[in-house]
């Protein structure tokens, strides 16, 4: 695998020690510059805790640091770093399993944007993104993973399934059969209220 | 069904949301610090810095333990038994009776038990008187040999 020169890891000529090869540390600064930025947002998405998320990005880039070495045979390499994060994430979800959910949700809800929307509406809408969100945590974790992925429009279902290392079917089944969880929960709690 | 998809959609674009929040403003910055940080600590590790100075006395500690029982086994082997060396005293094996209880008087003795052989005391030298006795024959034992030998001619 080798890492495409993508125009953030091309290193300034003062970056680079040897002229024309750039070093790992460059290759490693370039790629915090692309990706840091979507790798947070990846590891927000299931941690919901800012400080959380940018620990699970440090420590993603720690990773790679410290297998600087392979980096010349990686092939993709946004995919491989959201690989590496959601490894991170999921690793630190499971060791904070007992902390609440809730209070999260309602925070996560309120922080949503909702530009244009009277202070009623924004009510609402936070009510509502609480609602929805709810429903997504009761979801079994494999489709709930691929849902959650499935919301970054820059990962395709191929790299979602590299991601989570499955084939693509069983991404779009999965992804499929959570939807359809998802609509039936939120349909039965409309009914209900 | 249009309801079901709405609500699909709208679910989706809550989860969109979320993956759409912005990052920190100085998250890139934070990270190269760390890394910074990380790879100048990486080559100021030599062999003996890899180790906390409370570690380094725990190594030391269980070093020295090591060395004490080491020492006090080496003296214990050196000076404690009269044994030769590599030799480990023999048991004696006891032997079972045959017929379970013997009779009292029997005596149980280890088959490995030789008996020990003593040497027969000297003989006493007969007292002078004694030997004088033996010598001179008496009178009348004399009469009775002759007769004796007359008899059997």
């Amino acid at each position: 695998m080798e890492i495409p020169a993508t125009s953030a890891m091309q290193p300034t000529e003062s970056q680079s020690q040897y002229e024309g090869v750039p070093s790992a540390e460059t290759t490693i600064a370039a790629l915090v510059d692309e990706y840091a930025g979507t790798l947070y947002r990846v590891a927000y998405s299931v941690l919901r805790n800012s400080a959380d998320a940018e620990d699970a990005v440090q420590e993603t880039y720690l990773r790679v640091l410290r297998h600087r070495d392979s980096l010349a045979e990686i092939r993709d390499a946004r995919v491989w770093l959201v690989r590496i994060v959601w490894n991170v994430v999921l690793d630190r979800k499971r060791r904070s399993k007992t902390r609440p959910e809730t209070d999260d949700i309602a925070d996560l809800a309120r922080l949503l944007p909702a530009s244009g929307l009277t202070a009623e509406e924004r009510a609402v809408s936070a009510q509502h993104h609480a609602h929805v969100l709810r429903a997504v945590q009761q979801l079994p974790e494999k489709e709930q993973r691929v849902l959650i992925l499935s919301a970054f429009e820059e990962l395709s279902s191929v790299e979602i399934a590299q991601i989570l290392g499955t084939t693509e079917s069983t991404v779009r089944s999965r992804l499929f059969r959570a939807r359809n969880l998802l609509s039936n929960l939120l349909s039965h709690s409309r009914s209900v209220r | 069904m249009t309801e079901n998809l709405n609500t699909e959609t709208e679910a989706e674009e809550t989860l969109r949301l979320v993956a759409q929040l912005p990052p920190p403003q100085d998250l890139t910055e934070r990270v190269h610090q760390r890394l910074q940080d990380a790879q100048a600590i990486a080559p100021r590790r030599g062999f003996w810095s890899l180790w906390l100075p409370a570690q380094r006395l725990q190594y030391a500690g269980a070093a020295l333990l090591v060395l004490a029982i080491a020492g006090s086994a080496w003296t214990a082997r050196h000076t404690g038994s009269g044994t030769a060396k590599g030799q480990s005293p023999v048991q004696p094996v006891i032997q079972a009776t045959p017929q379970g209880f013997g009779p009292a008087s029997s005596e149980a003795r280890p088959s490995n038990l030789k008996p020990i052989k003593v040497p027969p005391a000297p003989k006493k030298k007969p007292s002078a008187s004694k030997v004088l006795k033996k010598r001179t024959p008496q009178p009348g034992a004399q009469a009775a040999s002759d007769s004796k030998a007359s008899a059997n001619q």
